[in-house]
């Protein structure tokens, strides 16, 4: 018998059919594994009561506890920010890659488990997906509907077309006026240097960013034998590459446009998380907590 | 351009092939989507350009190899004015066979090219093959197959040849078409020779020319002194002479018997030589040979030579002079054996090979029969001196030969004034020194046009010489003459003698000469030949125990090629094979070009 735990591994995910379960599946797998931890729980969460202080507000005063105590308390809360997150979902052709799970769907689980996640914080949620231009956009909101139509454009966003991380970023920069924290989920698999000064815009406007670059294992290890045809997914050029020959070579190359953005996005500060698509979950919505914790 | 074997053409479509199996492979190799091929990209950056552009190069050669291949097998021809292919012509083919074109293997090559001449035309074309050397053979007109079969059969010919002989024999019949003449040789200049009259104007004659080397030939061994007084030794005088365009240095040897001797010479292109060779006089028979020379067919020349042997004299008449003359040398090593008579009277003349009848003023009618028959004998002579008034049968006898004027005696004395200096009897003397200051006090009025050897001051003859006859028409005695006294008077004598006694039979031929009505012949390559046969090989011919020599004429090279000015005025139009013929022949640059393909292919594949 399956736990909650185990929708954390993305094969066992990907198994599941419907979004918004998968969705539940991972947050709450998640959570269950957080006993231990120092977050204590959401926004909704029950934390503490104290005596009503002047200033405070009334409509925060625990009337059954007047009624029963004839004294006014206040009932206290966890995490309780009105965040803005929204959530940039790359589908360009490279996102397509992957032998049991594409990047792509890699992506979706987890950006509607950030949903998800999200939501029930009542925090609000927006979502936009592109790959040489904005495709799909939905502004933040904390309402369920919204919820819903994110879960929607998450499911039927398809990988196609080639990758424009630079401009695209740009273009929602500009998009993007209240502050909040941006979440980008791509392989970032463009010019880094366009790719970094596009998120720096993002900075230049006070928003928070999480980068989440999905990779897959034989994108860094090039494990493949021998002499091949490889197209690209993107534009479909083709190469004849003996993999034996060069195979240091391209993880040098590899290595060193890792190194690159760990570096210079952590010089940004820009939370740069590089998962591959067989990374359990947890470590990415640990890292999305980590962020939220030091933005409250 | 046009293909001699168009069915190939079709295989150049198999030139798509290594681009199908391109394909193929490509196919075949395992298709992985990827993300990106950026780090790939980077990974190759230097090579990949280069591997790409090796990869479709290497297509490319297959693709032209195979193109290549083909093309060559079709036997593309490229079209020229000249020879177009498939025309319909009666074509009067001279193919040289003379034997400069031994320099190589130039016979051969002729063969080849007049074969690509002969297969430019329509099947329907008619041919008539024309050695340039077999005179008087049958020529007519034939179909390209048979031509082509007797163009094979053709064999080297020991003797030079002339177009204009050919061309002056008609074939069987009338051609069907429009004639074109064309000769395929090296084009010594003496083969153009005696072309028809008009023939230049009329006709253009097409010369495809194979290139020939130079050659040093023999061109005549003769004796150098051949009225000499015979010793124990005498003189062979070689002349060899350069027909090449380069300076020659070779050895010329002659053997004879045990002798042999060879001398060192150099030669200027064009230039002659001639080298003494000093034989003894028992070696008359023997061969000169030049060695180190590329066109041998002349290098050697056979020879047989008359040399003068020791003769019986009758000598007629009271002169002491002339007896003392014949018999100088104190006996044996006088070359003649001399009898002295008052006349003729009953003996048998075959016994002697000279008659000296001196200062007769009449002979008997048969003395005069004896005499003519004694003449009839070539390898005899007859002198004759004159003195005082010739009788009737005297008279008689010479008017077969010239007019008998009256006896002169000019006041004082007349000298002689003009010898002939090219007659062998006076070639060793120096001008007029032979006869200067001899004066005559008397002789006898001879008139004749030819052969006279010495003249009186008037213009009279002094010596006349006819065959084997020689008339003296003045007296050899001292009271008439103090030619007696001089220095010359022996020598002279003695040549004049030996000359007449030296008319021996002709021993010495030339490839091509015809045969002498006297019996067959064998050849050296064991033929017969019989009266009015033509000698055809070079060597040692013998009939009935004899020896005769027969040779190659000497005069082809290089150096004897015919001129463009004069190939202008003959209408003659050169036809360079390697242009025009071998070189419109693009087999070989196909085959080639293929060749090439294949072995840039094959670096390229080993080039990573």
């Amino acid at each position: 018998m399956s736990t909650s735990k185990e929708y954390l591994d993305p094969e066992v995910l990907a198994r599941l059919s419907r979004l918004d379960l998968k969705a539940r599946l991972v947050v709450e797998g998640f959570l269950s594994g957080l006993h231990a931890s120092p977050f204590k729980g959401f926004s909704q969460e029950f934390a503490d009561y104290r005596q009503y202080m002047p200033g405070d507000e009334l409509k925060r005063v625990d009337w059954k506890v007047y009624g029963r105590s004839d004294r006014f308390y206040i009932k206290e809360y966890q995490e309780e920010t009105n965040l803005r997150a929204y959530i940039l979902l790359d589908k360009s052709g490279s996102m397509g890659y992957g032998k049991k799970l594409s990047k792509l769907e890699y992506a979706k689980y987890l950006g509607a488990s950030l949903a998800y996640m999200l939501f029930k914080q009542k925090d609000n949620v927006g979502i936009a997906t592109f790959d040489t231009q904005i495709r799909e956009i939905i502004p933040p909101s904390a309402r369920r509907t919204n919820f819903m139509m994110i879960l929607r454009t998450i499911a039927d966003a398809t990988p196609g077309g080639e990758t424009n991380v630079n401009d695209v970023l740009y273009q929602l920069a500009q998009k993007i006026r209240r502050r909040g924290l941006v979440i980008v989920l791509s392989d970032m698999l463009d010019n880094p240097a366009d790719v970094l000064r596009s998120l720096k815009s993002f900075r230049y406007r006070k928003h928070e960013i999480l980068a989440f670059q999905i990779l897959d294992t034989d994108e860094s290890d090039f494990p493949f034998g021998e002499s091949a045809v490889f197209s690209d997914l993107e534009n479909g050029s083709e190469m004849v590459v003996n993999p034996d020959l060069i195979r240091d070579r391209y993880r040098k190359q590899f290595e060193e446009f890792i190194k690159f953005y760990n570096q210079r996005l952590l010089e940004s500060h820009i939370d740069h998380t590089l998962l591959y698509t067989n990374t359990p979950y947890d470590k990415a919505l640990f890292a999305y907590l980590q962020k939220r914790t030091r933005l409250q | 351009m046009t293909f001699l074997n168009p069915l190939f053409l079709l295989g150049t479509m198999l030139a798509v092939v290594p681009i199908l199996i391109h394909l193929w492979f490509r196919k075949r190799l395992k298709k992985i989507p990827f993300s990106t091929l950026q780090f790939l990209k980077k990974t190759e950056a230097r090579r990949f350009g280069w591997l790409k552009l090796r990869e479709y190069l290497i297509l490319a050669l297959r693709c032209l190899f195979v193109l290549f291949l083909f093309l060559s097998l079709a036997k593309p021809q490229l079209k020229r004015d000249l020879f177009q292919i498939g025309r319909l012509a009666s074509v009067f083919l001279i193919i040289d066979d003379s034997y400069s074109m031994a320099y190589g293997n130039n016979l051969e090559n002729m063969k080849d090219i007049a074969q690509q001449v002969i297969s430019r035309y329509s099947s329907n074309s008619e041919f008539c093959i024309a050695p340039l050397c077999k005179l008087g053979a049958d020529l007519f007109w034939t179909t390209k197959t048979s031509a082509l079969s007797r163009l094979q059969k053709a064999r080297l010919a020991y003797r030079a040849g002339n177009i204009g002989m050919v061309l002056a024999v008609v074939p069987s019949r009338a051609p069907k078409y429009a004639v074109d003449y064309v000769y395929v040789g090296d084009g010594q200049s003496s083969n153009f020779k005696d072309l028809p009259a008009g023939f230049a104007e009329n006709t253009e004659l097409f010369w495809v020319r194979i290139p020939t080397g130079g050659n040093i030939g023999i061109s005549n061994v003769v004796l150098k002194d051949p009225v000499a007084v015979p010793t124990d030794k005498y003189t062979l005088t070689v002349t060899v002479s350069s027909y090449s365009a380069r300076t020659w240095s070779g050895k010329i040897g002659v053997t004879g018997g045990n002798y042999y001797d060879e001398k060192e010479c150099n030669l200027k292109p064009g230039a002659g030589i001639e080298v003494d060779f000093f034989l003894p006089t028992t070696v008359s028979t023997g061969t000169v040979e030049i060695f180190e020379d590329s066109l041998v067919i002349d290098n050697v020349y056979y020879f047989d030579k008359y040399l003068p042997r020791r003769m019986n004299v009758l000598l007629v008449g009271d002169s002491p002079y002339l007896l003392r003359a014949l018999t100088a040398g104190n006996g044996s090593n006088s070359p003649f054996n001399v009898v002295t008579s008052a006349d003729i009277g009953n003996r048998d003349l075959r016994g002697y090979d000279i008659l000296v009848l001196d200062g007769p003023q009449e002979i008997s009618e048969v003395d005069k029969i004896k005499m003519i028959d004694h003449l009839a004998d070539p390898n005899a002579a007859l002198v004759l001196t004159l003195g005082g008034e010739v009788g009737e049968n005297l008279r008689d006898f010479l008017s077969e030969w010239c007019r008998v004027g009256k006896s002169i005696m000019p006041r004082g004395y007349i000298t002689v004034d003009w010898i002939d200096n090219e007659h062998p009897v006076f070639r060793i003397f120096e001008g007029n020194g032979a006869l200067k200051d001899v004066q005559y006090f008397r002789y006898q009025k001879l008139e004749a046009e030819n052969g006279v050897l010495a003249r009186f001051a008037g213009g009279d003859p002094f010596i006349i010489v006819r065959g084997n006859l020689a008339v003296v028409t003045g007296s050899l005695n001292a009271q008439q003459t103090n030619f007696v006294y001089k220095n010359s008077f022996v020598p002279i004598m003695l040549r004049l003698l030996v000359s007449l006694a030296s008319q021996a039979q002709e021993k010495e031929f030339f490839v091509g000469d015809r045969v002498l009505p006297y019996g067959s012949i064998r050849a050296p390559n064991g033929e017969l030949l019989n009266r009015g046969d033509e000698f055809t090989v070079p060597g040692f011919h013998f009939i009935n125990g004899e020896t005769l020599c027969v040779n190659v004429e000497s005069g082809e090279g290089n150096l004897k090629t015919l001129g463009t000015e004069r190939a202008d005025v003959l209408n003659v139009t050169l036809v360079d094979p390697t242009t025009h013929l071998m070189g419109s022949d693009l087999t070989n640059f196909f085959l080639v070009l293929a060749l090439l393909a294949l072995v840039s292919e094959l670096a390229l594949l080993l080039l990573r």
